[in-house]
């Protein structure tokens, strides 16, 4: 089951760039375009951390 | 320091430990082999020495050209790898197997050590390379 998220979209309302959002949570910037692109499902640290950051 | 501060440092300071640990080991290997075969292997000991100065100064540029505060490596990163490696092994494993089976079928009774030592190496190589690919993905 694929699942979906907005993140780009909040991202991108936001102004911020994959380069600062990945510095902020720590990981690669490949790691935010996979998440984005629901290539990738990150784990729950990660998805808290998103969570907090936005 | 903030946590993310800890994390580079520590980061920066695992690749100096693994600098340590390499020179250790051909010190260590070294001695091995003077203590078993009386001869201090003093080219191995060269060898080792100037791929350790290669991969500190490979280190020491890569940090300077570094300008972003990216990881090298995070969860995903650390995954795929994770992935790659144990189905490299598998997958050798089972070459290894068959190839055996095949060697014994054909009526051979040993096999030359050189065909081992060849192997195993073609495993390092695929590992290190496909390990450097995938990290890149």
């Amino acid at each position: 089951m694929k699942v979906r998220n907005y993140i780009r979209d909040v991202r991108l309302k936001k102004g911020i760039t994959q380069v600062k959002m990945a510095e902020d949570l720590q990981v690669t910037r490949q790691t935010i375009n996979a998440i984005e692109k629901n290539k990738y499902n990150p784990s729950l640290e990660l998805a808290l951390k998103n969570h907090c950051l936005f | 320091m903030s946590k993310s501060e800890t994390k580079r440092t520590n980061n920066g300071r695992r690749v100096y430990f693994l600098n340590i640990g390499l020179l250790a080991g051909t010190v260590l290997g070294s001695l091995l082999v003077y203590i078993i075969q009386g001869v201090f292997p003093l080219d191995s000991l060269a060898g080792g020495l100037t791929a350790l100065f290669i991969l500190t100064v490979i280190q020491i540029i890569k940090r300077r050209r570094k300008k972003d505060n990216l990881p090298e490596a995070d969860e995903r990163v650390i995954h795929n790898v994770f992935r790659f490696l144990a189905y490299a092994s598998h997958i050798t494993l089972a070459i290894l197997f068959v190839a055996l089976a095949v060697f014994t079928l054909l009526g051979n009774e040993s096999i030359s050590i050189l065909y081992l030592w060849i192997y195993f190496f073609v495993y390092l190589w695929i590992v290190g390379i496909g390990g450097i690919v995938i990290k890149r993905r």
